[in-house]
């Protein structure tokens, strides 16, 4: 369970996250929000890559705050835009990953060669990152990220630039690992994927949750029948959609 | 970089980042090249260094446009343009002209010594040089790859990256023999002519106009096989997971990215050939100790060319659980790896012609404990996590220490001769420095 207790996160003079309490059980959790509301700031507090000016986030019963590392060794995280050590190889990184969390031989070789295979990527293998396309570098993070079976994944727009397949093979992953009891944290654009994947969802606004809970509670509670609706609604959309429509 | 640093996002340095600017950065480069030139022409006859500043400045030019332009591709600096209605071509060799054209600085010097019209065609040979040394570092990117490749590419990489550091390392020798030879070879190498007028502007003109008309016409076509991608596919091979631990792990991926990165790589080749170069000279004065001090006074610098290669990859490792000792320690024995290995070999030498052998044990012992040293120093900052610390000011002071430090280690086997103290000394002090920093 993943549960953030009244956090905020400020750069400098800019609060970007201004209270944020919520509670994610095992589940696929979707966070919607429009660009600059702190959905990345949110999504990085909880895997531990930012400390929390104040407030909390405690992971599986382990604090951000206090054991980061910890955290860290049960989270996977994967970027909007993967970043990776593009000068090393596809094996490398799965090395140096491997290393660093600790995994033993024949439990990390299984599974690099399984999700290889799944993904498609046991051409790239011995490939610098720097050389590879976006979507294949997203693999690899994901990949990255799934290795030592994480408790908890927290997935900042990670479909992005995945093939119809790999997508496909990923969204089955994601099933599997609710079933195992796992929490996901995911993020994305992309209305039809939360129809699809997500158990709960909650929209972030200018750093606060402006709504959460199932997809049927929010439709219910803005009066509206499509997702995407209810998301303009209630990020102040409506206006700026009108104005586009003015344009055209 | 605030936001991937948060235990270095402090005030000062977002007000140091926003006052950066390209104008302070040329005018820093320009006044040490003329403090250099103002070395170089109290010892040396003008013709002659006429011959060789223009040299030298070709050689730099190559230099700092090939790990400009690397290190630009490696941030994506250009990517933005590649969709614009530009002539990137064009366009990239004038935005990476700053930093060659601060070169000019060490030939002020050397052009106040001249008749008017002597100078203004020395001069104009200096911007010639840079503009053919900008081109041909163009045309070895794009024939080598920007951003390193695998196998024979990185081998080309290396030897390209040692020829340039051999070059601008020995250039006094080249000031004192060989410019005679190539007086001769005007038209072959230009460079040569720049102090007899008549032919000077004529060959200048000529080199000119084929400088010209191979920049027109093949500068864009070199950009285009940069910015596109290489093959990537290769046969499918099993994943096998590395014996190394954990520790090393983290020292074997520092190598590879750097060794990787030319710039990086040039960086890291220093010590090495400085050692290579003075090697014999110091063995011959029977003073190995002081060649041992001296490249491991080396350690903040390569230290932090270590810490810097991370750059925006630091993301990745800050979602893995590392800390900040695992990642400093990673950094500090990366740094003592390369930085010992010539000390030792030259340790070893000494000690085969007859010097004590306690040298062994001192020629690893110094390079270890001023890495450990300066990491401490280099790694001071509030945070546990992982981070690029500011460096800047801070590495001055830090190399200050450093090489105080070295000396108090090494002063007893250079004023005393024992050297069996420096070593009792050198394992003390490593014990508790790996104690502090591992604590």
């Amino acid at each position: 369970m993943i549960e953030i207790r009244a956090l905020r996160k400020s750069f400098g003079n800019k609060e970007v996250l201004k209270g944020i309490s919520l509670k994610i059980k095992n589940e696929i959790f979707g966070l919607l929000g429009p660009n600059g509301s702190g959905k990345t700031t949110l999504m990085k507090t909880i895997a531990g890559i930012l400390k929390p000016s104040s407030g909390d986030v405690v992971v599986d019963g382990m604090s951000v705050v206090k054991d980061p590392l910890k955290v860290k060794s049960i989270v996977g995280f994967v970027a909007e835009n993967p970043v990776l050590y593009e000068s090393l190889t596809v094996s490398e990184l799965f090395n140096l990953v491997g290393k660093i969390r600790r995994l033993e031989r024949s439990e990390i070789e299984e599974k690099v060669a399984n999700y290889a295979r799944a993904f498609e990527i046991q051409e790239f293998m011995d490939s610098l990152i720097a050389d590879l396309s976006f979507g294949t570098k997203q693999k690899v993070a994901i990949i990255s990220a799934l290795l030592h079976d994480p408790k908890a994944l927290i997935l900042d727009e990670a479909m992005n630039g995945l093939d119809v397949r790999s997508a496909k093979i990923f969204r089955n992953l994601l099933f599997k690992f609710r079933e195992e009891g796992k929490s996901i944290v995911f993020s994305t654009h992309v209305m039809p994927f939360v129809e699809v994947l997500c158990d709960r969802v909650a929209i972030i606004y200018d750093g606060r949750i402006v709504a959460e809970g199932s997809l049927k509670d929010l439709k219910e509670m803005t009066e509206l029948r499509d997702l995407e609706d209810v998301f303009l609604k209630l990020t102040g959309g409506v206006d700026a959609l009108e104005v586009a429509s003015a344009l055209l | 970089m605030m936001k991937r640093n948060p235990g270095i996002a402090r005030e000062r340095l977002l007000r140091i980042t926003k006052k950066f600017s390209v104008e302070k950065n040329f005018l820093t480069i320009f006044l040490v090249f003329l403090f250099l030139g103002f070395l170089l022409s109290n010892y040396y006859e003008q013709s002659m260094l006429a011959i060789s500043i223009c040299i030298f400045i070709f050689v730099s030019s190559i230099f700092m446009t090939a790990t400009s332009l690397q290190q630009s591709f490696a941030v994506g600096l250009f990517e933005p343009m590649k969709s614009m209605p530009i002539s990137v071509g064009r366009l990239i060799p004038f935005l990476l002209l700053v930093d060659p054209l601060a070169t000019i600085g060490v030939a002020i010097p050397t052009i106040l010594g001249f008749q008017v019209l002597k100078a203004i065609l020395f001069l104009l040979w200096i911007v010639f040089a840079i503009l053919f040394g900008e081109f041909v570092a163009i045309v070895l990117v794009a024939l080598l790859g920007g951003r390193g490749m695998l196998g024979f590419n990185q081998t080309k990489n290396f030897l390209i990256s040692s020829f340039l550091l051999l070059v601008i390392i020995s250039l006094p020798q080249i000031f004192k023999g060989q410019i005679r030879l190539l007086s001769e070879m005007n038209f072959v190498f230009p460079f040569a002519s720049v102090t007899t007028e008549t032919e000077s502007a004529v060959l200048l003109l000529v080199h000119s106009i084929a400088l010209f008309t191979l920049y027109w016409k093949f500068s864009t076509r070199f950009f285009e096989k940069i910015f596109e991608s290489t093959g990537s596919q290769g046969k499918i091979k099993a994943f096998r997971f590395s014996p190394l631990s954990r520790s090393f792990s983290l020292v074997v991926k520092d190598l590879k990215i750097t060794y990787r990165n030319p710039a990086g790589l040039v960086g890291i080749l220093l010590p090495v050939l400085i050692t290579i170069s003075n090697g014999i000279a110091f063995l011959s004065a029977n003073a190995i100790i002081e060649l041992i001090v001296a490249v491991s006074s080396l350690s903040p610098i390569i230290l932090g060319l270590f810490t810097r290669a991370e750059g925006r990859d630091l993301d990745f490792l800050l979602t893995l659980p590392v800390s900040k000792k695992e990642f400093m320690m990673g950094k500090i024995l990366s740094s003592a790896l390369v930085i010992s290995l010539p000390s030792l070999f030259f340790a070893l030498v000494a000690s085969f012609s007859g010097n004590n052998l306690f040298v062994l044990p001192i020629s690893l012992l110094f390079p270890i404990n001023s890495c450990l040293f300066a990491g401490a120093l280099l790694f001071r900052y509030p945070s546990n996590e992982p981070g690029i610390p500011s460096m800047g000011l801070k590495m001055g002071s830090i190399l200050l220490a450093t090489t105080l430090f070295l000396f108090a280690l090494s002063a007893p086997s250079i004023f005393l001769m024992r050297y069996d103290a420096s070593v009792l000394v050198s394992s003390v002090l490593f014990a508790i420095l790996y104690h502090k920093i591992r604590a």
